[in-house]
């Protein structure tokens, strides 16, 4: 499996560093991509590989603690931030080709959020097959 | 309708002519000399003829037409006319009218007849008075002869090979020279169809006769031709076949009668096509609305009956099995206290204290892979990012006792923050630094490893694609500036040149680019209070590198193709051979041909027409000459051949700009600085391949006109017009950067507490009681000293020249070509074709084989001691000027740029 997310849109430092908001300052946001360094295998969904489309979803390690999903919202791109559902999952296609990064806009807001460090929240996609 | 017999009650001769004009018939059997007229050929009725016991005009009437207003019919014996309008059951002679007339037309007023001698006389008084117009040779069977109206133009043809036309209803008359004799003639909107007497191709003409090309009929036969309701018919009677067309391209088949023998001869009008034969005892059939004959749609339905073949048809199915699995990301959220983030410019917070961590203790925290250093740094921390350059980072820490696997310190991730130190635990952090280990030391005394780290700046930018590299710049490639380059690298540093503006990549390692403007506002506002005592110092700029003024030149490169259509036109009337006292020695059509197919350096584009004289006996001097059809086709009064050839002529257009910067000459203050120069040359591999020149044939095609010429510009990818325009923006892009980068050597250095917020490209205003400016960041190090407990931001700030004059940009000049040079055309290139007579003792000048190109000949007999010419045939074709093939410079003329450099501030305060 070499597909995985990535900072930067050239797919060489893996994603992983979050975001850093400042206490009231409103909402951060932020671009990861999902790819394939190599660039040679397209990624499907696994119930139904090519149908079902691959979908990027908010995981909450420890729900009901920390962060909650709904601080974040995913979109395709930087306009769809706005009409995102907080917490939902971003559905992607139903092919990724491996040859191109996919861009994922990612918008963090505070909330209610006190100062400090939440790391229970990942970003993954739903179980997936690269062929 | 179908076909329908004729019945005429009585006759049982048959009918030897049949005549339609302006909607009535008239036909007319032999040997009994009865008429027939009616408006309707289903009521064909007997009517008197038209005179006494034989006619005014005798017993073999030729030719029959109206004007619109009365009927004509002329003979040997003159002409006559009808007095009772169009009914033509009553007549008179026209005493006036001339004597052995072959051919009447009629239209609106006008009538016309030409006689035995191929005279052409006009009335338009209903016969009162005759004018003589224009003149032909008729010949061959004067059955054929014709005068018709085609609603625009009279057409009169007598089998000589002229046909000649009047446009403006008799008035006046042209001679044309079809192809072939006509004796078929026939015409529907827009085009003219001719066929000769016998067997032999057809010919269309959609100019009145101007020019002629085959019809695409069958040469093979012979055929007659009509036209009625918008169709023109063609009748093959040997085949026999009845065709019918709207524009003399497309043909449709109309069914026949079963009519015996089989009809030879067809009239039409008001619709209606008539078919008969001049046989004794048969009458005509008609067809008041002939349509296509049966059709019958078919489609092809081929089946393919195939032995069974031992091979399969396989297509590889791959199975693959994949163990599904979740690719995930870590998305850690760190929320930072307000106060990180304020305490400059004495605004919030607590100016001057340590931003970074506002309770005044900090830590520094590093990991390494998965490895958590915090507890083990010794020394100092140093992070250091400048635009336009990787950012590095170096710490160093006391390993745990064990083995050091050395191989997995290299390239190992490295986090490096700087947060609040409470109760003895990090709060607050902040990112410093990302990037991987690019070589690590180990002190042997100490045991303590030191690692050198930078951001990937080169491996992240590397990958990036071109398109990627192009959005990140802002800037635009082209092959005539740039060359190809292997990674996105090196890429970005070519787009860079043309932008004043750096990149660097911020501390999440993500590659930004931003523009040198000093109008932008500021981000950080710095003072007194915020920075490390005795920090601040300020370098003011040099004029060493400064440039006020840089040079383009662009030169723009692409082929011409061009084309030359020519034409030789040779044509001498019948009489210029065939004439008394003395004729002239014939043109043969052996030297024609020798002379026609040997033009050096052009192509024939079609086979030359020539023209021959109709063999005939021809009135001569009180005699007869005679041309055999034997001999005929060796004689030629004429050749039409059309050539033409191509050649490429490369053009070279030269672009000059002017990029310049008057403040730049003022700092310069009078110290000459060579300007700096800039070209680009934007062309294209050779448009044609090898031997296009030579034919006219191989792509890519021009099209050369019969006469004329013909340019085309061959603009090929990469180098046409808009590619200019793109290379002259690039150029001007870089100009710039020439002038304005050695403008910003001015610095202002100062340390403030450790503020990893800040960003390079940030603007700030700084001002302490000595000095106010403005400046860009440029570089900052930060420095976690562990032991000195101190933890600064060391910024270096960029400035622009202050006090420089504002203003935007002008431009001056323009592209205006000059006036290119005219292209001759071939008005002055026509292929050299004349004609000289030798044999006279008063008029032949002396031979000069130099000057006298074209066809030479003599007076037959010559007169005694006049200077008599070899008898040839030559031509002489145009060759293609210098200034047609030479490649074509041209100046488009300077454009001057005057730039406005940024200006920042800086102000001495007492």
């Amino acid at each position: 499996m070499s597909w995985a997310f990535f900072e930067d849109e050239a797919l060489t430092v893996p994603a992983g560093a979050g975001v850093t908001l400042v206490d009231g300052a409103g909402a951060v946001d932020r671009i990861i991509y999902l790819g394939d360094p190599a660039g040679d295998t397209d990624l499907r969904a696994a119930s139904a590989p090519g149908i079902d489309p691959v979908s990027v979803e908010i995981h909450d390690a420890a729900a009901g603690t920390g962060i909650a999903a709904t601080a974040v919202r995913l979109a395709l791109t930087a306009a769809g931030l706005a009409g995102a559902t907080p917490g939902a999952a971003l559905a992607m296609g139903a092919t990724l080709d491996g040859a191109i990064p996919h861009a994922i806009h990612v918008r963090t807001t505070q909330g209610a959020l006190a100062v400090g460090v939440y790391t229970d929240l990942v970003l993954r996609t739903v179980p997936c097959v690269e062929v | 309708m179908a076909w329908q017999p004729m019945t005429i009650a009585g006759e049982a001769d048959g009918i030897a002519h049949v005549w339609h004009s302006a909607g009535r018939w008239l036909m007319r059997d032999v040997p009994n000399e009865q008429y027939y007229r009616a408006a309707d050929l289903a009521a064909i009725a007997a009517a008197a003829k038209p005179g006494g016991e034989y006619g005014p005009v005798g017993d073999l009437p030729a030719g029959a037409a109206t004007d619109g207003t009365r009927w004509y019919v002329v003979g040997y014996w003159g002409a006559a006319r009808s007095t009772d309008g169009l009914t033509g059951a009553a007549w008179e002679p026209i005493a006036s009218a001339p004597g052995s007339l072959r051919v009447v037309g009629g239209h609106g007023g006008t009538v016309v007849v030409v006689n035995i001698g191929g005279y052409l006389k006009v009335s338009t008084d209903q016969g009162a008075s005759w004018t003589d117009q224009a003149y032909f040779l008729g010949a061959g069977d004067e059955a054929r002869w014709g005068i018709t109206h085609t609603g625009t133009h009279f057409a009169a043809w007598a089998a000589s090979g002229y046909l000649l036309t009047s446009a403006d209803n008799g008035v006046t008359w042209q001679t044309r020279t079809p192809p072939i004799a006509v004796a078929e003639f026939a015409a529907v909107e827009g085009a003219w169809i001719i066929a000769p007497a016998g067997a032999g191709a057809a010919y269309v003409s959609t100019d009145q006769g101007v020019t002629w090309s085959p019809a695409g009929l069958d040469a093979g036969v012979a055929r007659r031709l009509a036209a009625t309701g918008g169709h023109a018919y063609q009748y093959e009677p040997a085949t026999p076949r009845l065709q019918r067309s709207a524009d003399l391209v497309q043909w449709e088949d109309i069914g026949l009668p079963a009519a015996s023998p089989t009809p030879d001869r067809m009239v039409a009008g008001s619709g209606a096509v008539v078919l008969w034969s001049a046989t004794a005892g048969t009458l005509p059939y008609y067809d008041p609305e002939p349509a296509p004959a049966y059709v019958q749609l078919s489609a092809a339905w081929p089946v393919a009956v195939v032995a069974p073949a031992g091979a399969r048809v396989v297509a590889p199915w791959r199975v693959a099995i994949a163990a599904p699995r979740q690719i995930a990301a870590a998305h850690p959220v760190v929320v930072l206290s307000a106060a990180t983030q304020g305490g400059l410019g004495g605004t919030t917070g607590q100016p001057g204290g340590w931003t970074a961590a506002p309770s005044g203790q900090w830590m520094a925290l590093v990991t390494m892979g998965a490895l958590a250093l915090h507890d083990r740094l010794v020394g100092v921390v140093r992070v250091e990012r400048a635009e336009d350059a990787a950012a590095t980072a170096e710490f160093a820490y006391l390993p745990p006792a064990g083995v050091v696997a050395s191989g997995a310190l290299l390239g190992a991730p490295v986090l490096i923050q700087v947060a609040e130190r409470v109760d003895g635990a990090p709060r607050n952090p902040q990112v410093l630094f990302r990037g991987v280990v690019e070589q690590p030391a180990i002190d042997a005394a100490t045991g303590v490893i030191t690692c050198r780290c930078h951001d990937q700046a080169q491996e992240i930018i590397a990958r990036h694609g071109r398109e990627q590299v192009e959005q990140l710049a802002g800037a635009r490639w082209h092959a005539a500036v740039h060359d190809e380059y292997e990674d996105g690298w090196g890429y970005l540093e070519a787009l860079m040149r043309q932008r004043c503006a750096s990149w660097a990549l911020d501390a999440d390692q993500v590659p930004r680019v931003w523009d040198w403007d000093p109008a932008a506002a500021p981000d950080v506002a710095l003072t007194e209070a915020d920075l490390v005592d005795g920090s601040l110092a300020v370098t003011l700029p040099s004029r060493d590198g400064l440039i006020d003024r840089v040079e383009i030149e662009i030169q723009h490169t692409w082929p011409r193709l061009r084309g030359r259509g020519v034409a030789l036109v040779y044509q001498q009337p019948l009489y210029f051979f065939v004439d008394a006292p003395r004729s002239r020695e014939w043109l043969t059509t052996a030297m024609v041909e020798g002379a026609v197919d040997g033009v050096s350096g052009w192509t024939l584009r079609r086979p030359p027409v020539l023209v021959h004289p109709l063999p005939g006996a021809y009135p001569l001097g009180g005699g007869v000459y005679t041309i055999s059809e034997r001999v005929a086709p060796d004689l030629c009064l004429g050749v039409t051949a059309y050539y033409a050839r191509r050649w490429v002529q490369h053009r070279d257009d030269r672009f000059r700009l002017v990029v310049q910067a008057s403040a730049v000459t003022t700092l310069l203050a009078g110290r000459s600085t060579p300007p700096a120069e800039l070209g680009a040359t934007v062309s294209a591999e050779e448009a044609v391949p090898d031997g296009w020149e030579g034919s006219i044939k191989p792509e890519p095609s021009i099209a050369i006109p019969l006469r004329g010429d013909v340019v085309h510009d061959r603009y090929l990818p990469g180098a046409t017009p808009a590619d200019v325009e793109i290379v002259e923006g690039i150029l001007i892009g870089e100009a710039r950067r020439l002038i304005v980068a050695p403008l910003r050597s001015a610095r202002i250095t100062c340390a403030i507490p450790a503020r990893p917020g800040l960003r390079l490209g940030q603007r700030a205003t700084i001002t302490t009681p000595r000095i106010s400016a403005t400046g860009m960041l440029v570089a900052m190090t930060h420095v976690l000293d562990l032991d000195a407990g101190t933890a600064l931001t060391e910024l270096e700030w960029a400035q622009f020249p202050a006090g420089l004059p504002a203003g935007g940009d002008t431009v001056a000049g323009a592209y205006d070509p000059p006036p290119l040079p005219a292209d001759p055309g071939a008005a002055a290139e026509e292929i050299r074709c004349g004609t000289y007579v030798g044999g006279s003792a008063s008029a032949s000048a002396p031979w000069d084989p130099e000057t006298m190109v074209g066809f030479a000949t003599n007076w037959e007999p010559p007169d005694g001691g006049s200077e008599v010419y070899p008898r040839q045939f030559s031509v002489q074709t145009p060759d293609v000027a210098d200034a047609d093939r030479d490649p074509l410079t041209v100046e488009r003329g300077t454009r001057t740029i005057s730039i406005t450099p940024p200006t920042d501030t800086l102000e001495i305060l007492s």
